[in-house]
């Protein structure tokens, strides 16, 4: 029991994490109505930017994490201009081609710069694991489920109640529309690239710490954010959350009830399972755009 | 366009024609120079260039010096494939000394081992690739059956280890290792391991494997992994609270695994066949470590660099014994005296080759201390 409940925060803890980068493929879709593959390589990006501002130019911690997320908005909006922008208008799988591109380029690019090897990130928050009863708690992973879900919030709320978000819902549902309604479709785009860039990119940076800051991150976690979207619905921002923690789950579980030979087995077939007989996804609307 | 690229290729050929002089002995030699691997496919060069250095400075034999053809392989099977093909159709070489990855050599070996051209591969350790009953392949590094054994040897003998959990990655080095494990424990020891976890080689996250260690509870923990991911369990299995001696075999011998893994993994023990410590050492290993530090500004060698070394003195001895025998350099003749190497003291231990073409010697173990340095176990 002690080991299922273990199993269990270690699950949301990285579901989460899946959660944050899954938002970015949502947010994306529903406004260039295109899958971006290259959103789990903005994870490796933030890693990437907050080694080298906390490490290598030695900011401390709450001044590091702001200005990589900086760079990561810069380099999200640079992607955006050169590899969105020119396509809008071109046909679906050129489009889902160049986002696959980016992705390729920046791996190697971040690869070339900084070696293949792995890099140590020290924690943001205390590392010392401490005993509730028979249950060991890490409180980055707490902080990592705490972040994850005050940032779903934020951007429930950015997206519902501000005339920013307001124009960006507007341009996700009808981009048309939303020009013929005085809305400044071109901005609102980008600012949804900037905002899905910044959260893969935060994601990045919270993983780091757990894990290594390595060219190869976006990879793993790229596929888990997809997966978690698909799980969750694509159409839906609450729902990716959810879906990644879905995941995370199925994969702990898995793991400690069944083999963990077939740890991802497990988790993927469930996804198989959800897509045929809801392809919407768990928590996605009905509508005619499906993935 | 067309017409440019028959231009470069023409160049080529004209190039490699003219650098081949006529009284040298062609050898090829590929490893992974770019890509992810890139590292340990330089530090294969470097042994394999240093053996080759001595021996033409030695006047080769009789005055015939090696001509090494290196070639990239980015740790790819295909890319391998390509390389020894060109080795060998294109620059006619007489021996080949390369890869890293067992994948690669278990793919690439077909080639030369269509072509009879004798095969030392210096890094790779999968079992199978000595166990295919292909007569053109041998290798210096120990292969998974040796270390596998000798770290169960160590758990049971020197720690009295009687539950023994078994973590390893996905892929032909680690389900290869941790299977081979499983089989030694069983036949030597009746033993079955208390906990057997595998977890994808990409995995971020292994809590729900070391959760099952931890519900084992072992009294000894082989992590059958790159160093990369022993850092990653290393670094679960003591934040989970469980204190059983950590132990490995060679992928986990690297500078990075303290740097990721930190205060956990001090202690942890793993095979090795090589000691970079001159005063520790046996003679001939002493040797190649002041050799290799000489040629390459004081750099500290690695157990991939002399298992590199070794793979081409062993190849060189092939080559003495064929020109000894046959008066020239026959195929038959250079596997024959490959395979016939017995005690010869090398960098990487004293060396005797099996008639599968596997290096036989004793393995050491060595232990990581406070500060990341290595202390020799036993």
């Amino acid at each position: 029991m002690v080991n299922f409940i273990q199993a269990l925060i270690q699950g949301v803890a990285m579901g989460s994490l899946y959660g944050l980068i899954a938002i970015g493929y949502v947010l994306i879709y529903n406004a260039w109505g295109i899958l971006n593959f290259a959103q789990g390589d903005m994870v490796m990006v933030g890693a990437f930017a907050v080694l080298v501002t906390h490490m290598r130019l030695g900011l401390p911690m709450w001044l590091a994490i702001p200005v990589a997320l900086l760079i990561c908005m810069l380099i999200g909006f640079l992607i955006e201009i050169t590899a969105f922008r020119p396509l809008i208008d071109a046909i679906q799988q050129r489009r889902l081609i160049a986002t696959i591109g980016i992705g390729i380029f920046l791996r190697n690019l971040v690869r070339v710069v900084f070696g293949a090897d792995p890099y140590y990130f020290p924690p943001i928050f205390d590392n010392t694991p401490y005993k509730v009863g028979s249950l060991t708690i890490v409180p980055q992973n707490i902080w990592n489920m705490v972040i994850g879900f005050l940032l779903i919030g934020a951007l429930t709320l950015f997206l519902k109640r501000t005339t920013m978000g307001k124009s960006m819902r507007a341009t996700a549902q009808d981009r048309e529309a939303a020009r013929l309604m005085g809305i400044n479709v071109k901005r609102s785009m980008s600012l949804t690239f900037i905002i899905a860039s910044a959260l893969g990119g935060l994601a990045g940076m919270l993983i780091c710490p757990v894990f290594y800051v390595v060219p190869t991150l976006g990879t793993s976690m790229g596929n888990k954010g997809f997966s978690s979207a698909l799980f969750g619905g694509i159409s839906s921002d609450g729902g990716s959350m959810l879906g990644g923690i879905v995941l995370g789950l199925l994969e702990a579980i898995g793991a400690t009830t069944i083999s963990s030979a077939f740890q991802s087995s497990i988790a993927y077939a469930v996804l198989f399972l959800v897509l045929i007989f809801m392809p919407n996804g768990i928590f996605g609307k009905k509508e005619s755009r499906k993935v | 366009m067309k017409r440019l690229a028959l231009l470069v290729l023409v160049f080529a050929l004209a190039f490699t024609g003219v650098v081949s002089a006529a009284d040298t002995i062609r050898i090829g030699c590929y490893a992974p120079l770019s890509g992810d691997s890139a590292m340990v496919g330089k530090s294969l060069v470097d042994g394999v260039q240093l053996a080759v250095d001595e021996f033409n400075a030695a006047g080769g034999i009789d005055g015939q010096l090696i001509e090494l053809f290196i070639e990239d392989d980015e740790q790819t099977p295909k890319v391998a494939n390509n390389a020894v093909n060109k080795l060998i159709y294109e620059d006619n070489v007489i021996g080949i000394v390369g890869t890293v990855a067992s994948g690669c050599v278990l793919s690439s070996m077909e080639i030369s081992w269509d072509a009879e051209v004798p095969h030392i591969t210096p890094i790779a350790s999968g079992t199978s690739i000595t166990h295919m009953g292909n007569p053109w392949i041998a290798r210096t590094q120990a292969s998974d059956e040796l270390q596998a054994g000798a770290i169960v040897r160590y758990a049971v003998n020197d720690l009295g280890a009687k539950r023994i959990a078994v973590i390893f990655q996905d892929g032909d080095y680690g389900t290869g290792g941790a299977e081979t494990v499983k089989a030694i424990l069983k036949d030597e020891f009746d033993m079955e391991p208390v906990a057997y976890e595998q977890f994808e080689s990409s995995a971020l996250d292994v809590s729900a494997q070391v959760l099952n260690i931890k519900n084992a509870d072992p009294d000894a923990i082989i992590i059958y992994t790159m160093y990369q991911q022993g850092a990653l369990v290393a670094k679960k299995v003591r934040e989970l609270g469980i204190d059983a001696p950590l132990m490995g075999c060679g992928g986990l011998t690297n500078a990075k695994l303290y740097e990721l893994g930190g205060d956990a993994v001090v202690g942890l023990a793993n095979t090795q066949t090589f000691f970079a410590d001159a005063s520790k050492a046996a003679p001939s290993a002493a040797e190649f470590i002041t050799k290799f530090q000489e040629k390459y500004d004081g750099r500290i060698p690695d157990s991939n660099n002399a298992m590199s070394y070794d793979a081409m003195r062993i190849m060189i001895e092939g080559l003495k014994y064929s020109w000894e025998k046959e008066g020239s350099f026959v195929n038959t003749a250079i596997m024959e005296g490959i395979k016939s190497v017995k005690e010869l003291p090398l960098a990487s231990g004293t060396i005797t080759m099996d008639e599968n073409g596997d290096a036989n010697r004793d393995i050491l173990i060595i232990g990581i201390t406070d500060g990341g340095g290595y202390e020799l176990i036993k």
